[in-house]
């Protein structure tokens, strides 16, 4: 398998396991699967570009920008938009029809014309005799840094205790001292604040335009199923699985890997549905 | 529980009601004589929206002038142009034949023109069925039937000149000597066999080798096919792709190190746009696409007429716009096809469609881009146009200057066929 | 006759008026494009009532679009290829969907819940796939061309292609079909059984209700209908393809049931798919590219308002109109 295949299958489960990981969040908040999420990836895509394109920001303090940006509007979101309505059905709807007002108002200010990032690291660098995009190589890095901190946040910090406390068991978190609404902000924005990042990585290899949250979205929910549904560390697992697909499947297949994604899902669905990772509902 | 019928029904008599009275008002009394109306459906919503955008100023502009001018000579009288647009994003089938009948039963006109959408097979019906004549590009012909559509004229031959196109192209690079074809395609790997003979022809007349290769729809992480092509020996690639593919697969190929030009088989939007796809300048060097100006063409003779109105149009544009010149699809779509309908309804002296029809079918047509028949009887049943000049551009630092052309004169002729879709 | 037996029948009354206002509307309403729209409207009718079955069955299928395509299809090469005559096609292409439901149902409604939903969705998403991919059969992008006239009785051949009146009757009478079928499944006590395994599934197996035989009827049912939808839209359109198929069509299934009322079974899904159609269309006909912001702004705001759907007003609306007359009058007798 020749290398760029390889740097580019992780650069793509990069992008699913930030998605992936955000949508975890958020569900573990919202109770109901946010179908808008995908718009923060291009809240996201925006945010860098008119901070790093325009404005000139450094990149790095641009993706953090953009992450807390995008975190912010999402909690708002949340707060505003979502938790008025008590029934899931009508809440699941309400994310279905922010999908549109996201793109139709990212269309009226920004307009529908595409844009551009360029790339923070240009040109290509040579490992071992072979040629590699910077820029792949350089998204790759950021990306794990991205997962591996968010790994020890939740893992070995106090807030991150909290969040999970919170989140598997909200009464007694109370009881506990936890401030749990508090935390059901944070851990929103995080969720948001992630895909956000997501999009702001991608978008010097792509494009931005108002319609680029569709694809992520989907890849996310592919994603969780194939790990399982409430846990981070499954969202890793599928957000891998996929970007394998994705990059090394069609590089030998083709067009047939779209459906293999489905496919595999499908199968996991039926054999294993919480996934390779997840807890056994029952 | 019937309670509920009684207040839904209502309800819904209320709303039909209210719809009933505000659309009333738009069932029209007969047009006015002297009105030529024709309609065109395009994009004006949606990512392809930039297609839409950018032609609309241009075809307004040539209706405008024609009508300073007194209007278009039918017979023995003149009629003023009148244009409606409706939006066909390009991905929306139910949205284009929507946009057709409310520019047939709202609007009356008597032709849809510069149709480059994929919902040929939905729009055709509602256009035959009202005998309003339908121009459109042959990209998405494939349920076409002359005897079922007998108002249908393909006035842009997309996919038979990406041949020529190419070859325009190739013969501006004689150091290179391997083509990589490349486009969506659905899962047939047959299509590989089809081909074959094909790439012989090419490759016995123009000494080019050929390479095919395929992407699912919607892809656009084009890393797997890149490096595929890279490691088959592709020099230069020609996609059939949209604006986005190609800046795309500009970008990535240029991230990954490879220079190769690319040839598009539309025409290549402003550089400002295609330069926000591809990433930077840099990458966006050598993307080649459509580029039939009517001043620029060298091989293809333009009648002075159609010339004259051309360099008005583009003056009237650059007045208008800052300086800007007006987009080159519009003239390989938009405002060709308006004239090819204009000139069918001029040569038949009326604007009944069974007379325009008989017009354009076999006699001589002369438009922005050339004068060539309208024919295809052997292989479509006609009518479809051939003779289109097939010049390209490529962009060198900000501009898309003219770089070849290869003119496409016989669609009987034997590499013209691309895809397949000939059956002969 | 007296005054109680009147008002009793008054609802059927009405609700036959109704449906003769639908008859004779298009006879006098000329507007074409308008009839269109209806008749566009009345296969989201269908869509919308195969969605709601499944919905009162308990659980959310995101992959109608599935079934609609698979009923196009089928309807397709049946008209064309094997030259059904149009009953034949539609009855055939509904078959067809049940049975693929019915293969899917039995597999995938054991998930229950939020799996079955993310794999229906999934489903819809292979059906475009499979489409676009499966050459041999859906001609890929190209689609499958159909030009069969609807009926031919002896020598008279009613050719579709020169005018949609006749469309417009007929799928008023497959929504009247269908509406009464599910209306009456729903009074049924199949649909008391349906419902309650629906919102106590596990008290109701319990008592010995079989959850998954309910699910699986209804799912079928559902695909029936959805199938002949299908079909019906792609006599229609006279094409079927695979853009007439995305992944958005499902979801717009679930947002007509929600503004028109997810606990009607028929009113609902009904009133929502023509309001949700017929604006939707209007819009983009008029908006362009605003539509969407606007579409989106306005789902949200009836949905605050409203989260019960449109069929709330039939309970508000009494009261609304009893407060009116309480002003003006003196006491509760005051309304006339």
């Amino acid at each position: 398998m020749p290398p760029a295949i390889f740097i580019d299958s992780l650069v793509l489960s990069s992008m699913y396991i930030l998605m992936a990981s955000g949508l975890v969040l958020v569900f573990s908040i919202m109770g109901i699967l946010n179908f808008a999420h995908g718009q923060f990836y291009m809240l996201g895509a925006y945010a860098i570009f008119y901070l790093f394109q325009q404005a000139g920001i450094n990149f790095f303090v641009s993706l953090v920008l953009s992450a807390a940006i995008v975190g912010f509007v999402g909690i708002l979101v949340e707060r505003y938009i979502m938790r008025p309505i008590g029934q899931p059905v009508q809440a699941v709807v309400i994310t279905i029809a922010l999908i549109s007002v996201f793109e139709g108002l990212i269309t009226l200010i920004a307009g529908p014309a595409p844009r551009s990032v360029t790339s923070a690291f240009a040109g290509t660098v040579i490992i071992a005799g072979v040629s590699l995009s910077s820029e792949r190589l350089a998204t790759v890095i950021i990306a794990v840094l991205l997962i591996a901190a968010l790994y020890l946040f939740i893992q070995r910090t106090r807030l991150g205790l909290a969040m999970r406390a919170a989140a598997q068991q909200p009464v007694a978190a109370g009881l506990f001292g936890i401030q749990v609404a508090r935390v059901s902000t944070l851990v929103m924005g995080i969720g948001c604040g992630l895909a956000a990042l997501a999009g702001a990585i991608m978008a010097p290899m792509f494009y931005v335009d108002p319609w680029i949250g569709g694809q992520p979205l989907v890849m996310a929910l592919l994603a969780i199923v194939i790990g399982g549904m409430g846990s981070l560390g499954g969202a890793v697992v599928g957000g891998v699985v996929l970007g394998m697909i994705g990059s090394i499947v069609a590089y030998y297949i083709g067009f047939w890997s779209q459906l293999i994604s489905f496919g595999i899902v499908i199968v996991i669905l039926l054999f294993r549905p919480q996934g390779l990772f997840g807890q056994s509902e029952k | 529980m019937k309670r509920q019928f009684v207040y839904i029904a209502l309800v819904v008599v209320l709303v039909l009601s209210i719809i009933a009275s505000c659309a009333a008002p738009a069932a029209k009394a007969p047009a006015p004589p002297k009105i030529l109306k024709i309609g065109c459906v395009m994009p004006f919503s949606g990512s392809a929206s930039l297609w839409g955008e950018s032609i609309r100023p241009v075809m307004e502009i040539y209706r405008d002038l024609i009508n300073t001018d007194g209007g278009w000579q039918v017979g023995d009288d003149k009629y003023i142009i009148e244009l409606y647009f409706a939006d066909g994003p390009i991905f929306s089938i139910s949205a284009d034949a929507a946009a057709a009948r409310s520019l047939i039963y709202d609007k009356q006109v008597s032709a849809i023109v510069s149709y480059f959408g994929i919902g040929y097979s939905a729009v055709a019906p509602i256009c035959n069925a009202e005998k309003v004549i339908l121009n459109t590009s042959t990209i998405s012909m494939g349920t076409y039937n002359s005897s079922r559509e007998p108002y249908s004229v393909f006035g842009f031959p997309a996919v038979e000149m990406s041949i020529n196109q190419a070859m325009a192209v190739m013969q501006s690079f004689p150091q290179y000597k391997t083509i990589c074809w490349t486009s969506t395609k659905s899962g047939n790997v047959e299509v590989e066999k089809t081909f074959s003979p094909t790439d012989v022809a090419i490759e016995k007349k123009y000494g080019v080798k050929s390479i095919r290769l395929y992407y699912p729809e919607g892809t656009t992480n084009f890393t797997p096919y890149l490096t595929k092509m890279a490691e088959l020996g592709a020099e230069v690639l020609f996609s059939f792709g949209t604006p986005l593919e190609i800046g795309l697969m500009a970008r990535q190929r240029y991230q990954m190190g490879y220079k190769w030009p690319i040839a598009a088989n539309g025409a290549i939007l402003d550089t400002k746009i295609v330069k926000g796809l591809a990433g930077s300048e840099e990458a966006m060097q050598n993307i080649c696409g459509d580029f039939c100006y009517p001043w620029l063409l060298k091989k293809v003779t333009v009648s002075p007429r159609y010339l004259d109105m051309a360099n008005r149009i583009r003056e009237a544009y650059k007045q208008k716009y800052e300086g800007k010149e007006p987009y080159a699809g519009a003239f390989g779509v938009g405002v060709v096809s308006m004239g090819q309908y204009l000139e069918g309804v001029r040569m038949a002296g009326s604007t009944d469609p069974d007379q325009v029809m008989k017009a354009l079918r076999g006699g001589p047509v002369e438009t922005f881009v050339g004068k060539y028949t309208l024919s295809g009887n052997e292989t479509y049943g006609s009518p479809v146009v051939f003779g289109f000049p097939c010049a390209m551009s490529i962009i060198k630092g900000n501009e898309s200057v003219y770089l070849n052309e290869e003119p496409l004169w016989d669609v009987d002729h034997p590499l013209a066929d691309v895809t397949g879709l000939i059956k002969k | 006759m007296d005054k109680a037996k009147i008002k009793a029948k008054l609802p059927l009354i009405l609700l036959l008026a109704f449906i003769a206002f639908t008859i004779i509307f298009p006879l006098v309403v000329k507007d074409r494009f308008l009839i269109s729209i209806l008749i566009e409207a009345g296969v989201m009718c269908l869509f919308a009532l195969g969605f709601a079955a499944v919905f009162r069955s308990g659980q959310f299928s995101l992959g109608q679009a599935a079934f609609l395509a698979v009923g196009g299809y089928t309807g397709a090469l049946l008209a064309s290829k094997a030259g059904l005559p149009f009953w034949l096609s539609l009855l055939g292409a509904g078959l067809s969907s049940a049975i693929v439901a019915f293969l899917l149902g039995i597999v995938i409604l054991r998930m229950g819940g939020l799996y079955f939903s993310i794999a229906t969705l999934a489903l819809g998403e292979i059906a475009v796939i499979i489409a676009k991919n499966w050459d041999s059969v859906t001609s890929g992008m190209t689609g499958i061309a159909v030009n069969a006239p609807l009926v031919e009785i002896g020598d008279i051949s009613i050719n579709f292609a020169t005018t949609k009146l006749p469309y417009y009757y007929i799928i008023l009478l497959l929504v009247i079909l269908a509406a009464l079928m599910f209306w009456r499944i729903d009074r049924s006590r199949l649909g008391t059984v349906v419902r309650s395994a629906a919102v106590a599934p596990v008290m109701s197996e319990h008592v010995g209700i079989h959850l998954m035989k309910y699910r699986v009827i209804m799912f079928t049912l559902a695909a029936f209908v959805t199938g002949i939808a299908g079909a019906f839209y792609v006599y229609y359109l006279s094409w079927v393809g695979p853009p007439l198929f995305s992944g958005a069509q499902s979801t717009v299934a679930l947002i007509m049931c929600v503004i028109g009322g997810l606990w009607s079974a028929v009113a609902g899904p009904i009133i929502g798919a023509i309001i949700v159609s017929y604006f939707g269309t209007m819009m983009q006909i008029h908006l362009e590219g605003l539509r969407p912001l606007v579409f989106g702004v306005l789902v949200i705001v009836l949905i605050w308002f409203m989260p019960n759907g449109l069929v709330e007003l039939q309970y508000r609306f009494p009261a609304w109109v009893k407060s009116l007359f309480k002003r003006k009058g003196k006491g509760p007798d005051a309304a006339a």
